[in-house]
């Protein structure tokens, strides 16, 4: 019957669709283990769902343009009140295709999280910037995250103060930064390169800056190296810190960027170029440089520089140590150096 | 007796603020004797005023009338049908149980809504048609963003089946009004008081965290955020209000011989919907119970520090808020299966199929809500659960579609404009369904969960579902509120509108979110701009062809065409009676002798009315 | 009691009111205001369900302990406060069969007994609050506890009222065997707030001070 035709017709098309779909391939370049598993489902579910599509439209189409009432039309529609036989095919086939792509979802899942850790790393987010600390390496409060590749990595994600969501597209992975709770997150990165980080969540009014490339925002960005630059990378950061210990310009910096001031603020020192807050720079002309730049630290709302909104967070007094506090007021009060 | 005394809006003028007033200055007398420092708080003062002022708004409007005597012991009034009724247009801006006058200022307050809603959306695209900020801050987008879904849910798409089906049901069921019709009133006074409440938070800073709330961004949030929590409550009051309404009233008042089996199918929709707004809203208002406590009352609830569960919050939203989906959607089915039985003059095919799934979809919602939660940090087992449940629910919705294409096939198809709103349905919700069953794959959920492939999602099953549907129903059954046909052209150019345009503002979005770009930002990585600018026009076109509607609505009911008691030749009960129905729906109680779609069958009738000599069947074909 | 011989449709027509009806029989064997009061107090199970979705998360999914390290919950102190709640749910009862029995005095004093048992829970509970050791705001279990005992105990307030309500009109005489409808509602309402209150007395006072 025509209608057989018109459906195996209509499936037909909407499988072409969902593979030209998949090949238009609008997705990121994989850039991990997970996201070749996970595009494997997105690849099976789009084609499959867009055969149900196309045979729905192809029926409903043909349907409007066959049976629209013609003028002076004098037919009368059958009165059909069901089929049992259709209802049971029309029951048990979705069944059958939901089935298998919940099957092959919770495959691909359960790869996607497989195995043993081969190193860690504990995320952090805050209103509003990330940053990472490395526990094995005893490093704290990095702010470019470089992971190698080919290492199981397994990321503990924590936020300090409200919810935020962690997410590299090129990955395919995301988990919330949920106070009060340690998210974990397995990735396995398989491609050398700098990849994006945004944030997901809505967190205030930087929510958007948390997000790479979005004007105004420090660059959240993960390199993903070679083992060998690896060990390098590691072997510079455990001699940055060491200098950190003793220089505190470098100490200021690494507060600075710890408590993600980088994300509203521009400060040449640390190279950010946020601009939600007014600049940094330049501070040391001001006539009580330290006291004010301590007031606008630890209570942002007694005064709030024209031209730039309320959107301070207010608890850093409780956030930085006195001693964070104090190189950071320091550094920016003694000059743009 | 004088205006400001008689129960109306003039009395609630001086009641509301009054009742206020008093609340205020009895918190602050209670936090001086209790020894509270400072003695003005101002969460508190927002908090009681706010509520006091609801009640004062509802003793100024006259619902506690008839309680009042009551819980004093006073010979109470008989019923003297005096709130009864629309006989001016003053009518309709007073208390009035007369559910044709519920319906109608159901419909008008939340389509208000939904035009003010939609406002802000307009205002927020433009933002975001160029990435930087160009004329509204992060905290104003944050702004309009939250204030646009809230409108949009509480609002308009839950309330608007409640007053379609407050008009409609009483109807088809060949009942006289609904079971209780003065707490129908108050279900609706009690909606524009929510929408107030909500719209007010710009006098304090708008409440910024989503339509979702979640803490601790929403117990440590602006102001306003405490108005959302209380708009919430309010509106899911009125809500429950109403669903225990159509409950009984679908249980104990069908006119005689209407069997469960032989009720139209929008009937068993309101059943349906009505049971989940029942179990499942007050979980939301437990939500907000718990946030409005951490806020106002300094609760632990969500302070991970001191015991509080972050999660926690989530797992209680979520329960009512994918339930709320339903609740949203399902009594659009319902009108889509009578529009299009109608339309193509064709029985509805799988009568039992579909009752049966709308049923389905009910239990099974209440399964599936930590599928919004697969990238929260939820406990790891529960995620698979969900989302073989989330996968299956597709099947009894799959039913539905089906059933209404072969409904379709081979009918004869009049193809005015509440059938085409009715087959676009059909189009646009596979689309948002099929991207449903994508996101049930968690895997698949962690790339684009909270991005713009999400948003794409729920406005083509809200927007190109559930808003398509309600146009159906009202172009369906102006002529039985308004006596008059509306005018074709103007409808067939606002559903090509509405439709095309729809269509190109949220498709792209699926490409933007895959992509990487996340949702409920003001601002945007500059390599997204293309699509941004030319979604930001078309949802401009999108707003603009709704005023197609509007004309069509305000000029059809005074210069169309007068529509006898069935322009549509159908034969559920509604059509049976004169348009507009007597104030009493029907001079002569209905009995029903076989189902409600027995179109093509000779001499079949869904019901007669016995006083008559010649039975009622389908008149000659219009 | 004639119904209007007009035929169905025609132009609107002033009424003293509705046709009248008798409607399709449903298998509930409840009239309409009881059906609605079962309905609504299903959204109150609800309402309460959310607050003890909150309270099971806490204890078995997060663990977290309760009774608090240090404080200790009055499980056998309440458990006299539980006694009387359910005593008023019998004496509410005994309302309902007095009036029955047209025996209106008794129906009235079994009336104030009710409230006064109510009364007393309610001011118990108070007591207990006062000298539970914490607070709302002392950890989140704290707030979880005051919310839940706090929701339970504003329904009981509530449920005062009607009684007191219901006592005024049966002083007056309003009630009788066949037209008593609102003492009716108000009853299957304190039997629920009871029931409630064993739910939660089991789940928050007397299993976790045992085991």
């Amino acid at each position: 019957m025509r209608l057989v035709i018109l459906g195996i017709v209509g499936t037909v098309v909407g499988l072409l669709l969902g593979i030209g779909i998949v090949e238009a391939n609008v997705l990121p370049p994989q850039a991990s283990e997970q996201a070749v598993n996970t595009d494997h489902v997105y690849d099976i579910m789009v084609i499959v769902t867009m055969g149900i599509f196309g045979l729905v439209t192809a029926v409903l189409v043909a349907a409007l343009v066959l049976f629209r009432e013609r003028r002076g039309e004098t037919r009368v529609a059958p009165p059909v009140h069901g089929h049992h036989g259709l209802e049971i095919i029309w029951t048990a086939i979705p069944a059958v295709i939901v089935i298998a792509l919940t099957g092959i979802s919770w495959k691909a899942l359960s790869d996607n999280e497989s195995g043993q850790a081969d190193m860690q790393v504990t995320v952090w987010g805050q209103q509003f910037d990330w940053s990472y600390d490395y526990p094995d390496l005893k490093l704290t409060g990095v702010h470019q995250l470089v992971v190698p590749i080919g290492a199981k990595i397994d990321f503990d994600v924590e936020s300090k103060d409200v919810i935020h969501g962690w997410w590299v597209p090129a990955w395919r992975v995301q988990i919330n930064a949920t106070p009060g709770q340690t998210n974990q997150l397995r990735v396995t990165p398989t491609k050398i390169g700098t990849f994006k980080v945004v944030c997901t969540f809505i967190c205030g009014s930087g929510h958007p800056v948390m997000g790479t490339n979005v004007q105004g925002s420090i660059p959240a960005r993960i390199k993903v190296v070679s083992q060998d630059d690896y060990k390098k990378f590691v072997d510079d950061a455990v001699a940055k810190a060491k200098q950190e210990a003793s220089s505190p310009a470098a100490a200021a910096v690494a507060v600075f960027t710890k408590a993600g001031c980088g994300g509203c603020h521009t400060w040449g020192a640390a190279k950010s170029t946020g601009s939600v807050g007014p600049p940094l720079d330049g501070l040391s002309s001001h006539p009580d440089a330290e006291n004010f730049i301590r007031q606008s630290i630890e209570d942002p709302g007694a005064e709030i520089t024209q031209g730039y909104p309320d959107a301070m967070p207010k608890d850093f007094k409780s956030r930085l140590s006195p001693d964070e506090l104090d190189t950071l007021v320091k550094a920016l009060a003694g000059g743009s150096q | 007796m004088n205006v400001f005394l008689r129960p109306n809006l003039a009395r609630c003028l001086w009641v509301t603020p009054f009742t206020s007033l008093i609340f205020m200055s009895l918190t602050l007398f209670i936090r001086h004797w209790v020894g509270m420092t400072p003695i003005y708080d101002s969460q508190q003062m927002l908090t009681v005023g706010y509520i006091s002022g609801v009640l004062g708004f509802l003793i100024g409007i006259g619902a506690f009338d008839t309680w009042f005597p009551w819980m004093i012991g006073a010979p109470t009034r008989p019923e003297d049908h005096s709130q009864h009724g629309a006989y001016s247009w003053r009518d309709y801006f007073r208390f009035n149980t007369d559910h044709k006058v519920i319906g109608l200022q159901y419909v008008t307050t939340t389509f208000i809504a939904f035009f003010v809603g939609g406002m802000f959306a307009e205002i927020f695209r433009a933002e975001l048609a160029h990435p930087g900020q160009d004329f509204i801050t992060t905290q104003q987008y944050n702004g309009f963003m939250s204030q646009h879904g809230t409108l949009m849910i509480f609002t308009f798409l839950v309330p608007v089946f409640a007053g379609l089906g407050n008009f409609v049901i009483p109807l088809m069921l060949g009942a006289p009004d609904m079971a209780f019709p003065r707490l129908n009133a108050l279900s609706f006074w009690l909606l524009p008081l929510a929408l107030l409440i909500f719209l007010s938070s710009f006098i304090f800073e708008s409440f910024e965290a989503g339509w979702t709330g979640y803490p601790p961004f929403s117990t440590t949030g602006p102001m306003g955020e405490t108005l959302f929590e209380i708009g919430i409550q309010i509106a899911g009051a009125s809500s429950i209000a109403t669903a225990v309404n159509f409950l009984v009233t679908i249980i104990t008042m069908r006119a005689p011989g209407m069997t469960m089996f032989r009720m139209p199918l929008l009937v068993w929709a309101n059943l349906a919907t009505s049971a989940l707004v029942v179990a499942a809203t007050p979980f939301i208002a437990g939500a907000q119970f718990m946030t409005m406590f951490d806020r106002v009352f300094g609760t632990q609830f969500f302070v991970p520090s001191l015991g509080g569960d972050v999660l926690a919050y989530q797992h209680v939203f979520w329960f009512y808020s994918h339930p709320a989906v339903y609740i949203m959607v399902l009594p659009g089915f319902g009108i889509i299966s009578e529009v299009i039985s109608v339309m193509a003059r064709k029985p509805i095919f799988g009568y039992r199929a579909i009752a049966f799934s709308s049923a389905g979809i009910a239990v099974l919602g209440f399964s599936v809500w930590a599928h919004h939660m697969f990238a929260s940090g939820m406990e790891d087992w529960l995620r698979v659960p969900m989302m073989i449940s989330t996968m299956l629910i597709a099947i009894p919705t799959g039913i539905k579609i089906f059933s209404w294409l072969g409904t379709i096939w081979d009918g004869v198809l009049r193809m005015n404009t509440a059938m085409l709103f009715a087959t676009g349905f059909i189009f646009t919700f596979v689309i948002g369904g099929v991207t449903g069953i994508w996101l049930a794959s968690v895997p698949f959920d962690y790339h684009v969960h909270d991005t713009y492939f999400v948003v794409a999602h729920f406005h083509y099953v809200l927007f190109g579902g559930s808003v398509m549907t309600v146009f159906a129903g009202v172009y369906f059954w102006y002529p039985k509120v308004f006596g008059r046909m509306v005018d074709e052209r103007l409808g067939r150019l606002h559903f090509w509108s509405t439709f095309i345009f729809s269509n190109l503002t949220f498709f792209p979005m699926h490409w933007l979110g895959l992509e990487g770009m996340p949702r409920r930002v003001a601002d945007y990585d500059p390599a997204y701009e293309g699509w941004n600018t030319f979604i930001s026009i078309s949802a401009f076109c999108l707003g603009a062809g709704m005023l197609f509607f509007v004309y069509n609505m305000i000029h059809s009911a005074r210069h169309g065409a007068i529509a006898g008691s069935n322009p549509w030749g159908a034969l559920t009960l509604e059509w049976q009676v004169s348009s507009p129905p007597p104030i009493f729906n029907f001079d002569v109680p209905p009995r029903v002798v076989g189902g409600p779609y027995r179109y093509g069958e000779p001499g079949a009738q869904h019901a007669i009315f016995p006083e008559e000599t010649v039975p009622v069947h389908e008149p000659a074909h219009v | 009691m004639a119904a209007h011989a007009e035929p169905a449709a025609h132009a609107e027509h002033e009424h003293h009111g509705p046709a009248t009806y008798t409607y399709q029989p449903n298998p509930f064997k409840l009239d309409p205001t009881t059906l609605g009061l079962v309905i609504f107090l299903t959204s109150e199970i609800a309402l309460f369900g959310a607050f003890f979705l909150y309270y099971g998360h806490n204890r078995l999914v997060r663990h977290y302990e309760w009774p608090q390290p240090g404080f200790e919950i009055p499980a056998n102190g309440t458990a006299f406060n539980t006694a009387i709640l359910v005593a008023s749910s019998f004496t509410c009862e005994l309302v309902l069969i007095m009036l029955v029995r047209n025996l209106r005095r008794a129906a009235i004093a079994w009336m104030i007994v009710t409230i006064l048992f109510g009364s007393a829970f309610l001011g118990l509970q108070a007591r207990e609050y006062m000298e539970i050791g914490f607070t709302p705001q002392t950890n989140a279990m704290g707030s979880s506890f005051f919310s839940l005992t706090g929701l339970h105990g504003a329904h009981v307030f509530l449920g005062i009222n009607l009684l007191v309500y219901c006592l005024i009109r049966l002083w007056r005489g309003h009630f009788a065997k066949d037209r008593m409808t609102g003492l009716i509602i108000t009853s299957i309402y304190w039997h629920f707030v009871d029931v409630v209150w064993i739910v939660l007395y089991t789940l928050v006072y007397l299993l976790p001070s045992h085991t």
